[in-house]
């Protein structure tokens, strides 16, 4: 299958929607990506951490130290609520922007 | 002085730490990535080496998170604050500098902070944008 690279708001986008069920590692959000991608886009994992370590900067996410589930020290990000406000508006906006691309790619 | 030099030593202290806990950070995630290849039937230097390539270039990924924690350093805004009361003198006294010396150190620091104001811009745009 033909991969797309990814663009910074839309990992970003990606990220803050997997943060919203549960706090997480940078490598289980890492996993989880895969998963809902399905290898259609081209994400390595590391370009996750810059991404991360932004989103702290905005205060979207928060980070702490924990246990993995192997009982091994991770740092956990967990969504707050600047985050979930900019869920909500960047989702609405790759909506907007996902039905003006339909409509121009319909047209005849 | 003894109050700045321990200053810079705790800020010194606290970006090191910053620095360990990246390292522990990446370290775990290549190594989970690793585990869970050698656990599909990988040998364990295959999987090292699958680990790297999933991962994509480790030291890039280090120098851009490294240089967004520097962003945040009280000290890196203390000095963009610095540039601009700088500029502002440089403004002022350009204005109403009655001799061609005041004129010249006005120039002088207007430049410097400009200048000093690209650089910073320029490194925060670099660790923005390059990825």
């Amino acid at each position: 299958m033909a991969q797309t690279t990814i663009m910074q708001g839309t990992l970003e986008l990606l990220i803050l929607k997997t943060l919203t069920r549960e706090s997480m590692h940078g490598y289980g959000i890492a996993n989880r990506i895969h998963q809902a991608v399905d290898d259609v886009l081209k994400i390595e994992d590391g370009s996750l951490y810059p991404a991360l370590y932004r989103m702290e900067e905005r205060k979207w996410i928060s980070s702490y130290w924990g246990l993995s589930e192997n009982n091994r020290r991770a740092k956990f990000y967990k969504l707050t609520k600047a985050g979930r406000k900019q869920l909500e508006d960047q989702s609405a906006n790759w909506k907007r922007i996902s039905q003006a691309m339909n409509r121009v790619l319909g047209t005849t | 002085m003894k109050a700045l030099i321990n200053y810079l030593l705790k800020r010194m202290r606290r970006r090191q730490a910053g620095e360990f806990e990246l390292e522990e950070e990446l370290r775990f995630h290549l190594e989970m990535i690793a585990q869970d290849l050698r656990q599909s039937g990988m040998t364990p230097p295959a999987a090292v080496a699958a680990s790297r390539d999933r991962f994509g270039d480790l030291e890039r990924v280090r120098h851009q998170c490294l240089a967004i924690r520097r962003r945040k350093d009280p000290v890196n805004r203390a000095v963009k604050s610095a540039l601009i009361a700088m500029f502002v003198a440089g403004l002022v006294l350009r204005m109403f500098s009655v001799t061609v010396q005041f004129g010249r150190l006005a120039d002088l620091s207007m430049a410097i902070a400009v200048l000093g104001h690209f650089f910073l811009h320029l490194r925060d745009f670099k660790s923005r944008h390059s990825y």
